[in-house]
């Protein structure tokens, strides 16, 4: 562990100090990281390296191994070879192995303009398919559930790095004061609080967990029982005045006096998250949109709507986990399993990006949409119902809003869905490269100095911007 | 073992076999041609791309960026053979068949002069490991310094003063006056306990007028069970302790709260460091653990103390595929932690690279992981827990003979092993079922059962779980002949009992590191620490900067020492770390202890001792008190008191703008530098002070549960909620939300040796709305009644005195007053006011 650093004693040994630093609005984020590479502490807006596409991120987090054959990645020849053994050979994992296809069992349909082919599974999606951008070669190195999520969100197969949305709160602060930046939404990843943990980066920038529920969204956010608002303010005044009187032994000294406008920052914060959290403010037909009252899919069609109007507030990067459908890790009964999954995502997410678009939000904010990885074209042979097992070697994500192009495919898969094509074939590195750009950020500048090295969420990865996704 | 069948798996090189009558090819006359002709465009002295320079033998044995590029003997494990066989070498043209095969056939058994390739190797090193290299501050053995002479004597009460005031008085500074006795003893509290003292104790020590009350008050401490309780709490920070593995599920690590207790316990014993580094390096091979056996009553607390090579982040799990990097990484992981917390060294770099700032060879860093190989091997891998995989695991049972006797026939006849031998004949008359079928043979009933017969006959079964199944599935399969069916559900059955009765861990379970056998398999380097492309082996060792150039270490062969049980690899390491002859082991322990009191160390990057680290402030001092530790037996109270009797230690913490401003971060301990509390300080003060505090020490750890709102949180129905908070469970997925708003790491992965002290509006929220707080505060109000039956301006006086130690000001009775006249209800404005109290910063820092 190595967190405080020669550059740190530089600064904080200058004349400036602690205190002045997180004035660093005034300065430039390349001369507050010049001065210092650890210091930033706090989620003051700090400048992009250069002009963004997007101002803030929307990250919807499917984790379990979404089937992207069976979703949004039509593979035609599948029916060809169903229940026959593939062309060529399939390197699934050891254990279930199989070489049977498996084809999608649910029609697609061609849609919008772009005409591209939807799975039936996804009806709402299917209406707003010309606004997203599928990446269609997308591989990992890791293929059980653990790792590859790490991979997914930290960019390293092991546990403890921190996570996308931490690297980019630390990059560019946030618009507002009154949430944290980074803002988990929704029942986790299976790798717990770990797919939004900030690691060894300051705390400050790891992803808060919040919940669409107006009275009590975030940890200590909510009044206790008998602590009155008028109470709490008395409360807060005596503590001010506590600390003033405290404070004249130490008139130099910036921690104290920060800890006393954080008390202010506290209350600011509790009004805030709780006017963010109450959708019911929202209008009949906004939150039909959403189904937020739909009985299957209303959990998550209210967190799409939350992600929304945490965006609209400022807030730098929202993940959203889609888990609370079930489990996508469908290794038996896909066919039984898999229309329930998507129904619980599909409204609210296409909603989602009707609303954004709609409001003009979607040129700011970036939508991105993926599992750590896909499925298999074959079936997994060890089960009575037949199911998928994972494929890391080729499966698909999509992208909207924030700079990217719409309706634009980048990349394939062979012809049955299982690997992805050597020319186009990317990974998740590419993406957190492609998402730091598009807001602004230079991925090899955006480091952290850290058990002797600048490390950084792509480090050493071979993997470099998308930028054929770009409008 | 397990390598072999993954690296073939992968299409990596078959060795050539009937090449083996050739005559051994010469470098200079067969090969060097063929390289300038087709490398040594790029890789040549001058443009050496990659680093590599390919134009004279000395070059191509260094290799370049990515280590070595040839494996004397093994084209697989060579980069370049395997550049060029792949063809994306040379760039853009083609090798000649007969050039390629020239090259094959070098590798394989050209002539590799031993005197060559060890004057290749040693230029190599010698470019690295230079002079002033081995000069580094922190390489050379530190010397005891002569007391520095100052004018100013009257502010000079130790050694460590004089050292502190000759900085000083190059700029005409000088320390602060003494700190008031109040001042001091909460310091002294908050130091070595972790707690503020009692209105008793501050009576007791306000009223003692001896002139030697102060040194008294810190013998008091260093003898208080609250001290290792304090102290062990830094030294888990250290040693990255988590209950919990980091793995997909992040499992319990049940027993390991005993490495917690022995940590604890070492810090009130005072047991001297160096056996205390060694125990947990090496305590297995200190006491010659053999394993699979009972450990004697001596065994048990070194073996104990080895859990320090386990608090390290572990994902390996029951999967059977795709376990051999999760092994590479979890020995990686023990290995950087454990050697960052002893030497102050950073080597994870070396483990793709030579060290880029440091003097440390990527070879380095594979010598030293040899010495962990026998602990993690990947190829002899010991299963986390027991229900990863067979016993013996890492859990040693530490049961009385009946019982152990019954629990280990469990574990190995009727238990994991039996279970995957199960597994095995289930696969392997899958397979025979199908391949009789294929050849169009008829599986009468009584065929069948003599191929099962055969099969569970058969003690060398060898079954591939990836055979294609498409020419009839084991659904069809198992429809035809419904016994398959039946067999399947009895092990699916056999394997859920199992999983219960192994998921409950008895206590007597020690999970200890010890070495799996006395032959663990070859350590190799690692082409950019990628396990699949394996290296030349190399053998355990030192790195060479920090190794006598006159007599390497010996690290001695286990086969001439019959007696042992084991390697005996890391207690050499160990030895050597703790000797004399280390130059950064003392000096680091030292300055982490500084930081424990000052907050920063004399070396401020507490991690980095080498380049990119920071020079220390006050090098004299650092190594004054260095030699003097090691020379008192490395006494770690002793050193304490030291620092703590110091005048630089007792001065007071106020401002001087002039200094503040030259020196804003209190570098040059121009005064004590005040600091905010740590994370478990502040909870476990809220709990005294209230009166709520459990002092019971030791033990399993408390269990956690989600709080209203979701946040993990003491759980006070399944356990005590009011004990210290070392003692509350530890999981790297459920940060305690009070403790991690105060940033109490989670250990995500590693270690954490220096905590933040952030300043966060969520700390504010915390001590606006936990339900801890809520809860002391409401019990500190009905205490402070109660002692003074109701009185309002006696019971101020008990939480001003419990809270601040001290009488509360005039100001502060007023506002208090008025708190209570606010409310409907006198006693919430009571507890409101103590909540405020409880809440300031008054009471979450130590000045």
């Amino acid at each position: 562990m190595n967190r405080f650093l020669s550059r740190r004693q530089a600064l904080r040994d200058s004349a400036v100090g602690f205190g002045g630093m997180a004035l660093s609005s005034l300065m430039s984020w390349d001369q507050a990281r010049a001065a210092n590479a650890s210091v930033i502490n706090d989620l003051k807006p700090r400048q992009p390296h250069f002009a963004p596409k997007a101002k803030n991120v929307i990250f919807i987090y499917i984790g379990g191994g979404p089937s992207t054959i069976d979703m949004w990645d039509p593979k035609p020849m599948l029916a060809k070879y169903d229940g026959k053994p593939a062309p060529f050979e399939i390197k699934g994992r050891a254990l279930n192995g199989s070489q049977q296809i498996l084809a999608s069992p649910w029609p697609f349909t061609k849609c919008g303009e772009s005409g591209r082919e939807i799975s039936n599974l996804l009806p709402h999606f299917q209406k707003v398919v010309d606004k997203v951008s599928f990446v269609r070669s997308m591989q990992t190195d890791r293929i059980d559930h653990s790792t590859a999520q790490f991979t997914f969100v930290t960019g390293r197969g092991f546990t403890g790095f921190p996570t996308i949305g931490a690297w980019v709160s630390y990059a560019l602060g946030s618009e507002n004061q009154n949430l944290p930046a980074y803002i988990a939404l929704g029942e986790g990843a299976s790798i717990g609080a770990r797919a939004h943990s900030s690691a060894w980066l300051p705390p400050v920038f790891s992803g808060a967990s919040m919940r669409a529920d107006a009275a009590s969204p975030i940890y200590d956010i909510k009044r206790p029982e008998g602590m009155t608002a008028d109470r709490q303010q008395r409360l807060l005044d005596m503590v001010k005045q506590l600390n003033r009187e405290q404070k004249a032994q130490y008139p130099l000294d910036q921690d104290l006096e920060s800890r006393i406008s954080n008390y202010e920052l506290a209350a600011r914060m509790q009004m805030e998250s709780v006017r963010v959290a109450d959708i019911t403010k929202e209008s009949e037909a906004t939150r039909k949109l959403y189904g937020v009252d739909e009985k299957s899919s209303g959990g998550f069609g209210k967190l799409c709507l939350l992600s929304r109007r945490l965006v609209e507030s400022g807030v730098r990067f929202v993940q959203m986990y889609a888990g609370g459908g079930g489990s996508w890790d469908t290794h038996s009964n896909i066919a039984g399993q898999l229309p329930g999954l998507c129904n619980y995502i599909d409204q609210g997410m296409s909603a989602l990006l009707t609303d954004l678009d709609q409001r003009g939000m979607l040129q700011d904010t970036l939508v991105v949409c993926s599992g750590e990885f896909g499925r298999l074209p074959t079936i997994e042979a060890a089960n009575a119902k037949p199911g998928r097992d994972h494929n890391p070697y080729g499966f698909s994500l999509w992208m909207a809003g924030g700079g990217v192009k719409r309706g634009f495919d980048y990349g394939a898969t062979d012809e049955l869905g299982y690997g992805a094509l050597a020319e186009s074939k990317i990974g998740h590195s590419h993406i957190h490269a492609t998402v730091q750009h598009l807001l602004g950020i230079d991925y090899k500048k955006n480091t952290y100095y850290y058990e002797g090295r600048d490390e950084s969420l792509v480090g050493v990865t071979p993997a470099h911007v998308v930028k054929e996704l770009f409008a | 073992m397990l390598l072999k069948p993954l690296i073939l798996s992968l299409g990596l090189v078959v060795l050539a076999t009937n090449a083996r009558a050739q005559r051994a090819p010469l470098f200079k006359d067969e090969i060097l041609p063929i390289l300038e002709k087709s490398c040594t465009k790029c890789h040549s002295p001058q443009q050496k791309m990659a680093g590599l320079d390919l134009s004279t033998f000395a070059g191509l044995m260094t290799g370049g960026g990515s280590g070595p590029v040839i494996a004397p003997g093994k084209p697989e494990r060579s980069l370049l053979w395997k550049m060029v066989e792949s063809e994306k070498m040379p760039m853009g043209a083609k090798l000649p068949a007969l050039d390629k095969q020239a090259l094959k056939a070098y590798v394989e058994f050209g002539r590799f002069p031993k005197q060559d390739l060890a004057t290749a190797e040693l230029s190599h090193e010698a470019a690295i490991i230079t002079d002033a290299a081995r000069n580094w501050w922190s390489f050379r053995k530190p010397v005891k310094p002569a007391l520095p002479t100052i004018k100013n004597a009257t502010q000079t009460r130790t050694p460590i003063d004089a050292f502190i005031l000759a900085e000083l008085e190059k700029k005409g500074w000088t320390l602060q006056p003494e700190a008031p006795k109040v001042t001091l003893i909460r310091r002294a509290y908050f130091d070595l306990t972790g707690l503020p003292p009692t209105p008793a104790e501050v009576k007791l020590f306000l009223a003692d007028t001896s002139t030697n009350a102060y040194e008294k008050l810190i013998d008091h401490l260093l003898d208080s069970e609250h001290y290792g309780e304090h102290w062990g709490r830094h030294w888990l920070d250290i040693a990255g302790y988590s209950d919990s593995r980091g793995d997909a599920g992040d499992t319990s690590r049940d027993t390991l709260w005993k490495y917690r207790d022995y940590v604890i316990k070492a810090f009130n014993t005072n047991k001297p460091i160096n056996r205390f580094l060694l125990e947990q390096l090496a305590g297995d091979q200190l006491v010659n653990y053999k394993p699979g056996t009972s450990p004697t009553p001596g065994q048990v607390e070194p073996l104990i103390a080895t859990g320090f090579l386990r608090t390290t982040a572990d994902i390996t799990d029951n999967q059977t595929i795709y376990q051999v990097d999760k092994y590479f990484d979890a020995m990686e992981k023990s290995m950087e932690t454990s050697l960052s917390a002893i030497t102050g060294l950073s080597i994870g770099c070396a483990r793709c690279h030579d060290h880029k700032f440091d003097p440390i060879l990527q070879k380095d860093y594979y010598k030293l992981m040899a010495s962990y190989q026998a602990v993690y091997d990947p190829e002899n891998w010991l299963a986390a827990n027991l229900s990863f995989g067979p016993w013996p695991s890492r859990m040693i049972p530490d049961l009385d003979p009946t019982k152990r006797e019954a629990w280990v026939k469990e574990a190995t006849s009727s238990g994991a092993k039996a279970l995957r031998r199960l597994d095995d004949l289930l696969e392997a008359t899958y397979q025979r079922y199908r391949l009789e079928l294929k050849v169009g043979r008829n599986l009468t009933d009584d065929h069948r059962a003599q191929i099962r017969k055969d099969i569970e006959a058969d003690p060398d079964l060898q079954v591939d779980r990836n055979v294609p199944k498409d020419f009839i599935t084991d659904q069809e399969l198992e429809k035809r002949f419904s016994e398959l069916t039946k067999w399947k559900e009895e092990i699916t059955q056999k394997r859920a009992d199992r999983r219960k009765k192994s998921s409950q861990i008895d206590p007597n379970f020690i999970e200890a590191a010890w070495d799996v056998s006395k032959t663990p398999s070859p350590t190799y380097i690692l082409m950019r620490g990628n396990y699949l492309a394996p290296g030349a082996e190399v053998k355990p060792g030192l790195p060479v900067v920090l190794d006598n150039p006159a007599k390497p270490m010996h690290f001695p062969d286990p086969a001439t020492h019959p007696e042992w049980n084991h390697t005996g690899r890391r207690l050499t390491l160990a030895n050597w770390l703790v000797s004399g002859d280390n130059p950064l082991t003392a000096r680091v322990f030292v300055n982490r202890v500084w930081q424990f009191h000052f907050g920063e160390g004399i070396v401020r990057s507490v991690d980095d001792f080498g380049k990119q680290g920071t020079k220390p402030t006050h090098p004299e001092l650092l190594d004054w008190l260095t030699v003097t530790f090691q020379e008192s037996g490395w006494d770690l109270k002793r050193l304490t008191k030291q620092i703590m009797m110091s005048r630089v230690y007792r001065q007071s913490s106020s401002e001087v703008a002039e200094y503040l401003k030259a020196d804003p971060s209190s570098k040059l301990l121009w005064r004590k530098p005040p600091l905010r509390l740590e994370a478990e300080t502040i909870r476990d003060s809220l709990l005294q002070v209230s009166g709520l505090l459990d002092g019971k020490m030791f033990g399993p750890q408390e269990p956690l549960k989600r709080g209203e709102d979701g946040q993990w949180m003491e759980d006070g129905e399944k356990g005590n909620a009011n004990r210290r908070s070392i003692y509350l469970a530890s999981y790297r997925t459920k940060p305690i939300s009070f403790l991690h708003a105060f940033d109490a790491p989670a250990m995500t992965s590693d270690n954490q040796t220096q905590r933040f002290r952030s300043s966060l509006p969520s700390q504010s929220l915390a001590l606006l709305n936990n339900p801890l707080v809520m809860r002391a505060s409401k019990a500190f109000a009905d205490q402070v009644l109660e002692q003074s039956r109701g009185d309002v301006d006696q019971a101020l006086l008990r939480a001003f005195d419990a809270a601040y130690s001290r009488a509360p000001r005039h100001t502060e009775v007023e506002l208090a007053k008025q708190a209570i006249a606010a409310d409907a209800d006198p006693n919430q404005g009571l507890r409101l006011f103590l909540q405020a109290l409880l809440g300031a910063n008054d009471f979450l820092y130590s000045y």
